[in-house]
């Protein structure tokens, strides 16, 4: 798919445009780059669309879990009629230490989530104000190999603590323990497979929490049997934590309609809609690599490697694309391009959609891209 | 995207090579018309290799160069003032760019400031800490010995706490990282050039222990008292040594606003028409037939260990350095201009650009800046312009 540039009449016209601080950059023109009367024989087409922003997965302050320590009636606190006041300090968010709340972001790729989670957990397993038998976690590397998140807990962690997840990543998770609000997760099964259930139900809660907390009845640890560790994976909706789907450039070209079918899951059938676009784009793809180390023997540990995706980069090269579309009668005097950012959400009823938003351009950030109108011989 | 055909009858091919040392411009004088004055033509530039070896990323600006300062937090004196400066050998409180370290890279960059905590780590550990400032200390809050092994990171065969350090995560995220007694006594100020460049939302960095709310802040309000004194902070509120919260991120990637040039292009004197450029809003012509942005290239390595991801990462990025193909022969990406005439042309120029974003200290704003590309006596650029006739 290519237009011809020595071809008599083709009339190659270049529009460059660069834009600082914002998303949307436009222009009134002395004069239309065509004639109002021919621009129903021109093709138009995108090149050397270059962006430099910040674009994260999951911005700064995101907070992930909560890890929650269950208080055994043993330990002879009052009980009360709060259930969650079984949990140390859940009615107050403020007494929480802030080596129990795992806050990520800014996130940029799954390695770098999968990272600032164990940087957590590093400073969880350290922190020496944490008193009691809290135990040790850890971000298992050989899931993150795999593309799927999970934490590897030891009998002290997984006997006493329940992980309270924010709504933003309960909806994220598959699997979840809980509801809206109460999106929770703990090592609720054996290896003979015995099974606890979510403890979203408030009169369950106030009964005795040893029953969900992967013990016996007497509050002892004699059905671990996973060893030194046990992992709890929590496969995610987003392919890889990503949630940056594409770019769009929005414009106010004169173009035809293009045909959508977005169906939000497997039993949405929406029939398609038409809808002005422009340029629609896929975000750059984070590739993740396998590293395996070898000397003598070869390692059982394996590394993952990704590409980052930030800073500047170039979503559509000079030539050989495909994006050029056909113009209608109008006029081009006044150009205007707005660049909108497509992101996958969790919904709250377990559907993910597409939500478009502005991409962010503060002070510093800009983009820049080249439209080309050619006509038609 | 448009292409050219070649293989057809009485189309005209020339191909142009301009090579120049120790210039942006190449001025260019034939000896005959270089194109068929009978015929229309369209023009590409088809390769460019620059030398960057004198376009840094990062570009000495004197205004800009201050990025820290550290400063004492002694309790009751007024904040940001000569009371709670600090005076280190060397001003080594400060962390400052220098004109003759060329940055070409996030890691120089990185490298840089973590060179920089090194030195001011080691300079207050060899002084020591006190509260009144006896001998040669730093008059602070709290009292430890000159090289004590709990400010200083070469005690006990490096096995020493480190005072101040930096790290990045894998996404490229600042983190300053300080022990309890740095936090305890020091803060550290920013500019607004730094807080730009490496994402810092915060005039001072601060750590404090609040203890009201079993938690730890890095507000100002934290750090200084209703009057602007530096807050007193009793001994039981302190952040206790073994303490593993005592790390500040930076609001975003180090790779948003690092890399200043923002692409490199090349102008000829030819007569291209219809080529606009609408740069802010603002229309006006141009001459320019290839433009090349200087793209991120960033690989995170993650590490495992028995099992469990490993807390150091590996980045691995590219660095503009030397000779770098903007443009090869091999991609074909090629911008099609057509020239209005090719009537006698013999002579041109052909010149080469680097768009730069530079910070404003008066007004914190950045701004575009265009300028020839600063080319080393010994270096040489080389570019190809490939001329076709219209058929």
């Amino acid at each position: 798919m290519t237009t011809l540039a020595n071809i008599n009449g083709a009339n190659i016209t270049r529009l460059s445009f660069q834009q600082m601080h914002s998303n949307a950059c436009q222009c009134v023109l002395m004069q239309p780059p065509v004639d109002d009367s021919e621009t129903n024989r021109y093709i138009t087409t995108v090149e050397n669309l270059v962006v430099s922003t910040d674009i994260p997965i999951f911005k700064k302050g995101t907070e992930v879990f909560t890890i929650m320590e269950v208080t055994y009636p043993d330990d002879e606190k009052s009980p009360s009629d709060n259930p969650w006041e079984r949990f140390d300090g859940y009615d107050n968010d403020e007494d929480l230490s802030a080596n129990r709340k795992c806050v990520v972001g800014p996130v940029y790729s799954f390695s770098d989530f999968v990272h600032q989670v164990q940087e957590f957990c590093t400073r969880y397993n350290r922190d020496i104000t944490l008193t009691g038998n809290r135990g040790r976690i850890y971000v298992d590397a050989r899931l993150a190999a795999r593309k799927q998140f999970g934490l590897q807990g030891n009998l002290q962690f997984w006997s006493r603590h329940i992980l309270d997840f924010t709504n933003e990543f309960g909806r994220l998770f598959d699997n979840m323990l809980g509801e809206e609000n109460y999106y929770h997760q703990y090592l609720h099964n054996n290896t003979y497979g015995h099974a606890k259930g979510p403890l979203h139900n408030d009169q369950i809660w106030l009964q005795d929490v040893t029953e969900y907390m992967f013990l016996d009845e007497d509050g002892e640890a004699t059905m671990w049997d996973f060893g030194s560790y046990a992992t709890l994976a929590m496969p995610c909706k987003l392919d890889m934590f990503e949630n940056r789907v594409g770019l769009q450039v929005d414009s106010v070209l004169p173009l035809p309609f293009e045909m959508f079918c977005v169906n939000a899951n497997k039993q949405d059938r929406n029939k398609g809609k038409s809808r002005y676009a422009f340029l629609t784009l896929d975000f750059p793809e984070g590739a993740l690599s396998h590293i395996t180390r070898f000397g003598s023997f070869t390692s059982d540990e394996i590394d993952i490697s990704q590409q980052v995706r930030t800073g500047l980069f170039q979503l559509m090269p000079d030539a050989n694309n495909s994006v050029s579309k056909k113009l209608l009668a109008g006029t081009l005097q006044t150009q205007r391009y707005e660049l909108m950012l497509v992101r996958k959400v969790a919904n709250k009823d377990g559907t993910v959609t597409l939500k478009t938003e502005p991409v962010e351009f503060t002070n510093g950030d800009f983009w820049s891209m080249d439209v080309i109108f050619t006509k038609q011989v | 995207m448009s292409q050219v055909i070649l293989n057809r009858g009485n189309v005209d091919v020339t191909e142009l090579q301009v090579e120049q040392a120790g210039s942006a411009s190449c001025e260019v004088i034939t000896e005959a018309p270089l194109l068929d004055s009978t015929k229309d033509y369209v023009m590409g530039c088809t390769s460019c290799v620059v030398p960057l070896t004198e376009e840094p990323m990062i570009t000495y600006d004197v205004n800009n160069a201050l990025l820290f300062t550290v400063r004492r937090r002694k309790h009751g004196v007024a904040a940001n003032t000569a009371a709670d400066a600090l005076a280190l050998a060397g001003d080594v409180q400060n962390c400052q760019l220098v004109p003759g370290y060329k940055i070409f890279s996030v890691t120089d960059l990185v490298t840089f400031i973590a060179n920089w905590s090194t030195r001011f780590s080691n300079a207050v550990a060899d002084r020591g800490l006190s509260a009144d400032g006896a001998g040669n200390t730093i008059n602070v809050n709290e009292a430890i010995a000159a090289n004590h092994a709990s400010i200083d990171r070469r005690a006990n065969n490096l096995q020493g706490t480190r005072l101040l350090g930096v790290s990045l995560t894998p996404g490229g995220v600042l983190q300053i990282t300080g022990s309890a007694p740095f936090w305890n006594n020091f803060y550290i100020q920013t500019t607004a050039y730094c807080r730009e460049l490496l994402g810092f939302s915060y005039a001072a960095l601060t750590i404090s222990w609040v203890v009201a709310t079993n938690t730890y802040s890095n507000t100002l309000a934290s750090l200084l008292a209703p009057d602007g004194t530096i807050a007193v902070i009793p001994v039981a509120s302190r952040i206790l040594l073994a303490n593993t919260h005592n790390t500040i991120n930076a609001d975003y990637s180090i790779f948003r606003k690092t890399e200043e040039r923002m692409r490199i292009s090349m102008e000829v004197a030819l007569s291209v028409p219809m080529n606009i450029s609408i740069v802010n809003g603002v229309e006006r012509r141009t001459h320019t037939i290839f433009s090349a942005p200087l793209q991120s290239d960033i690989k995170s390595t993650l590490r495992s260990d028995d099992g469990v991801i490993e807390d150091t990462t590996e980045l691995t990025l590219r660095a503009f350095q030397g000779r770098v193909h903007l443009l090869k022969k091999s991609n074909g990406n090629v911008q099609w201009y057509p020239l209005t005439s090719s009537y006698a042309i013999q002579n041109s120029r052909v010149e080469i650009y680097v768009t730069r974003r530079r910070f404003h200290s008066a007004t914190s704003r950045w701004y575009t800046d265009r300028k020839p590309l600063a080319v080393d006596p010994d270096s040489v650029w080389s570019a190809s312009l490939k001329f076709v006739s219209v058929f």
